[in-house]
């Protein structure tokens, strides 16, 4: 038996590293995405769930929250990639003999990282959701921080003047 | 004899756990590893995977395997070592951003997004 589950997490190891391998190939070619945040806030509304709670019946209503659930989670998957992407621009930004780009690119690295996490809490709390639709969990938080993270690399991209602006846009 | 092999299944063990810790966390933190780091590490996890197999397999059936072990063993430490090599040598990956949606259309939702968020 313990031969068994040794032999299973060398086996997920591997496959661990392949998953590894693949998404790395895919990172190099990733961009920013743009997101919607007046849909996404729409999707994580609490009046609008109150509202539907009260007119559709419980098992109707589970299943549109179910739908809202999975929307919102692919939402909150695509800003949590544009974080993953706005730090690894922060990263080589860091390095820029300019003090005020690198600067600039500390902040907006370390409100990446907090939105990625920040996402990973909105994660377990939409999955949780997901499970037991009568919870309320709405990861509120999220907006204004990802806000935020959009003015900081508005605010890079205004100093580096050209390569980073786009993307400011684009987030 | 027994001993040895059981130390080494352990310490296999807690090779490939620590290796699986750094690349699930590294994933769920979206952090970009640097070419020769990733190369190194997949490397080693591979190896270090391939072994502990090779050893739980063996403790399991015995000196009878002991032949295929080495075998195993010997392949495993020479597809890490192209993989090394292989990601050594490869030039370090861009990320590229060429797929940004059209500027004037961006800036249409950023402006109703800037409209929403300061109601």
């Amino acid at each position: 038996m313990i031969t068994m589950i040794v032999i299973a997490l060398a086996l997920s190891a591997l496959a661990l590293f392949y998953v590894a391998v693949r998404n790395r190939r895919k990172q190099s070619v990733q961009a920013i995405r743009a997101v919607d945040l007046k849909a996404f806030r729409t999707l994580t509304e609490r009046d609008d769930e109150l509202f539907l709670r009260e007119r559709l019946p419980q098992s109707r209503f589970r299943r549109l929250k179910r739908q809202r659930i999975r929307v919102a989670m692919s939402y909150v998957g695509r800003i949590a990639g544009n974080a993953a992407v706005v730090m690894r621009m922060g990263e080589e930004a860091r390095l820029s003999p300019n003090p005020e780009v690198a600067q600039a690119a500390a902040h907006v690295t370390e409100l990446a990282t907090q939105i990625r996490m920040q996402c990973m809490v909105a994660f377990a709390k939409l999955s949780a959701e997901f499970a037991l639709p009568s919870l309320q969990l709405t990861p509120a938080t999220l907006a204004p921080a990802y806000q935020t993270l959009r003015e900081n690399v508005m605010l890079l991209g205004s100093l580096k003047l050209n390569s980073a602006a786009p993307v400011a846009v684009a987030i | 004899m027994v001993a040895i092999l059981v130390g080494e299944e352990a310490t296999r063990i807690i090779e490939t756990g620590l290796l699986m810790l750094l690349f699930i966390l590294s994933s769920a933190f979206g952090l970009h590893w640097r070419q020769q780091a990733f190369g190194i590490a997949l490397g080693l996890g591979f190896f270090v995977a391939v072994e502990l197999i090779g050893v739980t397999t063996r403790a399991h059936l015995g000196a009878a395997a002991a032949e295929t072990f080495g075998a195993i063993r010997m392949l495993a430490f020479n597809c890490s070592l192209l993989i090394w090599l292989g990601y050594l040598l490869a030039p370090e990956r861009v990320t590229i951003a060429a797929e940004l949606p059209k500027r004037a259309q961006l800036e249409q939702w950023n402006q109703a997004i800037m409209e929403l968020i300061h109601q």
